[in-house]
């Protein structure tokens, strides 16, 4: 596992660029559906929820590749 | 006695004895096949997602885990903290659609979606998975237990067996939830343990982080080297055809969060199990390897160590007498509630999509109830029949893996297209499911196919890889099957797709209560399902006459196991303004008598 940071770093952003290809197509058809959005409360707090448990993962993994580097 | 003490032999006795008594005693009450198989709908977010932690953490995953963290570190926490992707698609498509429209497994949901030789060709294929899934679940812990206690393989999946149908049949998923409830806690606590055992002999985190190998802290592999263990080939097999398959195919995943009281409960689970349970899952199940790489760093334990005996032996050195027991009782809970849950889907299946529609039409609900538990039965001694033909074959144990492998891809592509596409249709729905399983299978005969979407992994690795071909070729099949062919989906379909939830979109409501506390009146005028409520109160939860609502115990770490599902009904003279009108039979099914507390739930409209 001695490689090189780049490495690692690239598999961090293709996880997030596919992966957030599924999640914004997910956000998307919730919003088409009625059961995400912004201006009402709860379709605003589903949304947020969502968004921060992304951001959960990500900067999970951020800080551990900033760490483990 | 086989490789452990008295005292932790005797700990493991104790534990499954105490498990299956508890799950047979608490699920005595089941009644019907919505008990049996949905347990009545009326689990909290709580209990079914550490039931939920059970199911996830099966078979291999405490031996398999740990050896990668103890080959590649941290990165082997990967396959736990990449599912949230899927998220949004499956809390705001996938379970409302199953949720609302009421089908019981995938393939009612592809024959009410296609047609009866769809739903078949799923139920076929799911099926063989998981009979031959229980089979290997069985031949695993057998060889677990032969190990430990020294008795034959066979004999000790036939104990497992046994004890698994003692409650399964007793209270179906009631029983699995309950006792998959302690499992997924046990096997939480003890993989922590060991990790936290494992820190505290390093002296500390700062210690720990400072003894483990170089590289060995970063949370993702390299892009496509090694190749066993390339972040792109596990990225494609976990998250992508792995995460479909587990959230939106298996069949116990379905059943499981069916099981909780309502949609909204229903996505809180999948929360709670996605945001805080697969984190600390994944350091239960790894800790053990990244321990043990730091241990052998510091010469504390001996680097010959093979990487799939690590677990055991980073616990054999950490536990003491009675701690390891508990331990080792972790490791074969992790087994047992993995085989219950198969279990008890395997019957769901033959029930509902063979035995009901084909074989016995229109038979009343206490005959299918029978037919589930001799089901059960049945699922269990085929699961165990195979528990030989594994032992003597080592090929048909890597057919099992290699069909699997062929299965999942082509059956996540026709989910997805399913649900997401409305102009999909049954022939496309054929070619998906039965041509990408072709495919697929072709492809591990002439890995070669594989290729195109290697990544520049090398071919060892292409088995991962093979889910990135099978999602693209299965894709792809039903797409052009769907657009070269002139079959429409049937009119009704659009109500198991996207549109539906479009075309009948239900207001999230804001700003009103969603739970009251009530007191219990009986009224013997009215019927069993009706929940008789005044009409303040109906106002201030937002309900109108015949939306369901659900009576809870107070007691909440009961978990819903006294409650009532009803529809509300006015009671414009009730004696009170917390007066809750509820029909004798079922206050007496609960044990509760007039004037006790309760509480009263708003579910979804």
């Amino acid at each position: 596992m001695g490689d090189s940071i780049q490495s690692v770093l690239l598999s961090y952003l293709y996880q997030y660029v596919v992966g957030g290809i599924v999640f914004g197509a997910g956000i998307w058809f919730g919003v088409r559906t009625g059961q995400l959005g912004w201006r009402d409360p709860v379709r605003r707090r589903r949304l947020l929820l969502l968004v921060l448990g992304l951001a959960w993962f990500a900067a999970l993994q951020g800080a551990l590749l900033v760490c483990g580097h | 006695m086989g490789r452990i003490g008295v005292l932790d032999g005797a700990v493991i006795v104790v534990y499954f004895a105490g498990v299956t008594i508890f799950g047979a005693l608490l699920g005595r009450r089941t009644r019907s096949t919505r008990d049996f198989f949905l347990a009545g709908q009326r689990f909290p977010a709580w209990l079914v997602a550490f039931s939920c932690v059970a199911t996830t953490v099966g078979s291999y995953s405490f031996l398999k885990y740990s050896a990668a963290g103890y080959q590649y570190g941290v990165a082997s926490s990967q396959t736990y903290l990449n599912d949230w992707f899927w998220m949004p698609l499956f809390l705001f498509g996938w379970l409302p659609i199953v949720y609302r429209s009421g089908v019981l497994s995938v393939p009612e949901y592809f024959r009410r979606r296609f047609d009866g030789r769809v739903g078949l060709a799923a139920t076929a294929v799911l099926l063989l998975y998981l009979v031959g899934y229980i089979g290997i679940n069985l031949f695993t812990m057998g060889t677990a237990l032969q190990e430990l206690f020294g008795f034959d393989l066979f004999t000790m999946a036939a104990l497992v067996v046994a004890l698994c149908m003692v409650y399964e049949m007793t209270g179906g998923q009631t029983s699995v939830i309950l006792t998959d409830f302690v499992q997924g806690g046990l096997l939480l606590v003890a993989g922590l343990l060991v990790a936290a055992l494992g820190v505290a002999r390093l002296g500390g985190l700062s210690a720990f982080a400072a003894a483990l190998p170089a590289g060995h802290l970063r949370p993702l592999p390299p892009f496509d080297h090694p190749a066993k263990f390339s972040f792109v080939g596990v990225f494609w097999q976990d998250a992508m055809a792995g995460g479909v398959a587990f959230y939106f195919m298996n069949q116990g995943m379905l059943m499981r969060f069916l099981s909780a009281r309502s949609l909204r409960t229903g996505r809180a689970a999948a929360g709670l199990v996605l945001v805080v349970l697969m984190p600390l899952s994944a350091v239960a199940v790894s800790g053990a390897g990244w321990v043990g790489s730091a241990l052998v760093r510091l010469g504390v334990m001996d680097a010959g160590v093979r990487p799939d005996d690590v677990f055991v032996t980073v616990a054999t050195l950490l536990c003491g007498p009675g701690l390891l027991g508990l331990v080792m009782a972790a490791l074969l809970a992790a087994l047992m509630s993995t085989a219950d849950t198969l279990i008890n889907a395997t019957s769901a299946l033959l029930v509902n999509d063979v035995y009901r529609p084909w074989v016995a039409p229109g038979r009343d609900d206490a005959h299918y109830l029978r037919a589930a538990r001799y089901t059960s039965l049945g699922a269990a001694a085929a699961g165990l029949a195979l528990v030989p033909l594994y032992g003597s074959f080592g090929t048909i144990y890597e057919a099992h893996g290699a069909f699997t492998a062929a299965v999942t891809p082509p059956m996540a592509a026709a989910i997805l297209l399913a649900f997401l596409w409305p102009r999909f249709n049954s022939a496309g729905a054929l070619a998906t499911l039965l041509g990408g399983t072709v495919l697929v299978l072709a492809s591990i005969a002439d890995p070669a196919l594989v290729a195109p979407f290697s990544h520049r992994v090398a071919p060892a690795g292409y088995g991962f890889l093979r889910a990135c071909f099978g999602l693209a070729v299965s894709g792809a099949l039903g797409v052009g099957a769907t657009l070269a062919t002139r079959g429409r989906p049937l009119p009704d379909a659009r109500a198991f797709t996207i549109r539906g939830l479009r075309e009948h979109p239900r207001r999230p409501r804001a700003g009103s209560a969603r739970r009251r506390p009530a007191t219990l009146w009986l009224r013997d005028d009215i019927g069993p399902d009706l929940v008789l409520v005044p009409p303040a109160a109906m106002e201030r939860l937002d309900l109108a006459p015949g939306d369901s609502v659900f009576v809870d115990d107070r007691r909440f770490w009961l978990g819903g196991l006294r409650s009532v599902r009803g529809r509300v009904a006015p009671w414009p003279d009730a004696p009170a303004a917390d007066a809750l009108g509820l029909a004798p039979a079922p206050a007496e099914e609960q044990r509760w008598r007039e004037g006790r507390r309760v509480v009263l739930e708003r579910l979804d409209r």
